[in-house]
């Protein structure tokens, strides 16, 4: 892997890691998903230090381009993290549509 | 026998007291006992204003829920209040309150849990039909209905329907917050509850637009075939 590539990795990873530890700070972000972004960061980091280990898994699955190999990678992650987004934005939903449905019989019984 | 109607409202400003008025009309000349609930679903017009300055027994839901929230919001006030009968019913004027009768009498009878209104069991019944494209949606679901529960439902996505206590006790617990006519229906029967249809004739609505346009349709049928087709298919 080309050093200023190697280099861009690990910058980036230092970067993100500051922002992830910002709103981690600031309670913008839970700790139990910073963890899978630290987790991210971590990996990165290390195959930037490492990256004949990513050549080897890039080789090992038949990818030709090490680059097509990265960012199919990167491709199914976010897929992934979107969908468990969207399952816990429904889950969120139908908890409000109790909380209103709730709320709104107790406040007629009130009057 | 304590009967409820569920009203459900969203900016019927134009249509809610005529509606009331009507019910209430009906039940003093046919000494019946109908109790109404608005379900005011967080209408932007005057609608909240015009149900409380008419005494007309409302619930305000504090943010817009959509029909089937608003809805279930319905069978939740009977289940506590403890309702034999819950009857959809709308507030646009669509609905004949002298069909009520018909409509709870099965489950009188014990002959079903649920029942339909249906505009098309009974060839000119209705003097409203629905559009034509409409039509052939409702169909469309009622072949997949039939598909999945082996049960012929004709007017899939009728609003005019009764429930009694199991079923109100179904809905107030789970109810469809999307689509909530024939994915309820298929509900209920796959908890082998008995639902019934009666013929009923509805008129157009009078004021004010219908929920469903006609650009959404075909959203509308894709996600009605999903849900009935995964309904079964679902793990708790």
């Amino acid at each position: 892997m080309d050093t200023n590539l190697r280099l861009f990795l690990i910058i980036f990873a230092i970067f993100w890691f500051i922002i992830t530890s910002y709103f981690l700070k600031k309670q913008k972000l839970p700790v139990k998903y910073s963890l899978v972004w630290y987790a991210i960061i971590l990996i990165m980091l290390i195959l930037g230090a490492f990256p004949n280990i990513l050549v080897s898994i890039s080789e090992f699955c038949g990818f030709q381009v090490l680059a097509s190999f990265v960012v199919g990678v990167i491709l199914t992650l976010m897929i992934f993290i979107t969908m468990i987004l969207t399952i816990i934005v429904a889950e969120q939903k139908k908890r409000l549509t109790l909380i209103i449905q709730e709320i709104s019989l107790l406040k007629s019984q009130k009057k | 026998m304590k009967i409820l109607l569920i009203i459900p409202a969203y900016n019927e400003e134009e249509n809610i007291l005529k509606t009331y008025q009507k019910i209430i009309d009906f039940n003093k000349k046919n000494k019946t006992k109908y109790d109404v609930i608005v379900i005011n679903d967080g209408s932007t017009d005057e609608t909240s204003k015009i149900c409380h300055e008419n005494n007309i027994p409302v619930i305000d839901l504090i943010r817009n829920l959509g029909i089937g929230g608003a809805v279930q919001t319905g069978y939740k006030y009977a289940l506590e209040n403890n309702y034999d009968i819950a009857v959809q019913y709308d507030g646009d004027g669509q609905h004949d309150v002298g069909y009520v009768k018909n409509i709870i009498d099965p489950i009188v009878n014990n002959k079903a849990n649920m029942v339909i209104g249906s505009r098309f069991i009974k060839k000119d019944s209705s003097e409203f039909q629905s559009s034509f494209a409409r039509r052939i949606g409702i169909k469309m679901i009622s072949f997949v209905i039939k598909l999945k529960t082996n049960k012929k439902i004709y007017d899939t996505t009728s609003g005019f329907r009764a429930a009694d206590k199991n079923v109100i006790s179904l809905f107030a617990l789970t109810y469809p917050t999307e689509y909530p006519e024939p994915i309820s229906t298929v509900e209920v029967l796959r908890h082998h509850l008995k639902v019934e249809e009666v013929p009923v004739s509805m008129k157009e609505r009078t004021k004010g637009k219908s929920s469903i346009t006609s650009w959404k349709q075909a959203y509308y049928m894709i996600n009605v075939f999903l849900s009935i087709l995964i309904i079964g298919k679902r793990v708790k």
